[in-house]
């Protein structure tokens, strides 16, 4: 379902948060639902919660949409999250950042003498794609291009 | 925090691994668009790297950051709650939302942990969840009654 998270500090610098859920959310209605000026739901509602919490707001934020899938059990033995990939990117401002793929197939991904991947493959190149014509960095500019890839481990 | 997809996937033994990516900008003219094309070909194209299936996602496509001060008054401490019970006027069924760090000026009533919904501010909550949220179930919701509890931590 969709929501609304409220994130409160305390006195003692504790937080603790609270969680409305919000209407099925559409084109039509995203603004009407999703913004935060006193006429639109999410607006309305903090107005109200400020109103009988002493606590403060550090943020609010908007789950527009859940796929409702819960994950299921993988098949394949080697379909481990301790290994992942490590992907290197510039942004289209010059920054660099980077994001993790958990259980990568390294049947298709794996260079003998290297944990740099493969990264010519039609499946790599397709992924590449899909994430630099519609993601961003924490800086907001979109992620291009993806300059590395690598094997990783995961402590845990 | 800004907004991002987060996927999550199940490996072979059984514990969750997650990814997340940043969104652009989300407004009413490209949220349909990601929620039912663009996601789904993340999904896909992940499909074709990874041993796992990306089926279980979410948007946030908010984050509305606020000053986040510590509180003046003593009393607002997370280990005190308002809780509200909640119908499904759909269903029938209840649920229960939690407001840390009540305000008791407004909702402690002598004699009782009962809240006082006749309040003004309480008053005005509960018409802003009754009109601006939902139940577990989708349907309309109507505040019943609510209480001051503890917590444990």
């Amino acid at each position: 379902m969709p929501h609304v998270t409220h994130t409160i500090i305390d006195h003692s610098g504790e937080t603790s948060f609270t969680r409305h859920l919000l209407p099925t959310i559409t084109n039509a209605n995203y603004n009407a639902i999703t913004g935060n000026a006193p006429t639109q739901n999410v607006g309305d509602l903090r107005l109200a919660l400020a109103a009988i919490t002493n606590g403060n707001f550090v943020k609010h934020s908007v789950m527009a949409f859940d796929s409702g899938i819960s994950p299921v059990v993988a098949t394949d033995p080697n379909a481990q999250r301790e290994i992942k990939l490590l992907v290197s990117y510039n942004d289209t401002n010059g920054e660099r950042g980077s994001f993790e793929v958990p259980c990568p197939n390294l049947t298709l991904l794996a260079v003998a003498g290297t944990d740099q991947i493969d990264r010519t493959g039609v499946e790599w190149l397709a992924f590449e794609a899909a994430v630099e014509s519609f993601f961003v960095s924490p800086g907001g500019a979109p992620i291009s291009p993806i300059v590395d890839a690598r094997i990783v481990g995961r402590r845990l | 925090m800004q907004p991002h997809v987060k996927l999550s996937a199940a490996d072979f033994s059984g514990e969750v691994a997650t990814m997340s990516l940043g969104l652009p900008n989300i407004t009413n003219a490209n949220f349909e668009n990601y929620r039912d094309t663009v996601i789904g070909n993340l999904v896909s194209a992940l499909a074709g790297i990874t041993l796992c299936e990306w089926d279980s996602w979410q948007m946030f496509t908010e984050v509305y950051t606020d000053v986040g001060t510590l509180p003046s008054s003593p009393y607002a401490q997370r280990e005190l709650r308002a809780l509200f019970t909640c119908v499904d006027t759909g269903t029938g069924k209840k649920f229960v939302v939690g407001i840390p760090c009540p305000d008791l000026a407004d909702m402690a009533i002598a004699g009782t942990d009962v809240i006082n919904l006749a309040n003004v501010e309480v008053a005005a909550y509960v018409a802003a969840v009754e009109l601006h949220t939902v139940s577990p179930q989708g349907n309309a919701v109507s505040v019943i009654s609510g209480k001051l509890v503890g917590r444990n931590l």
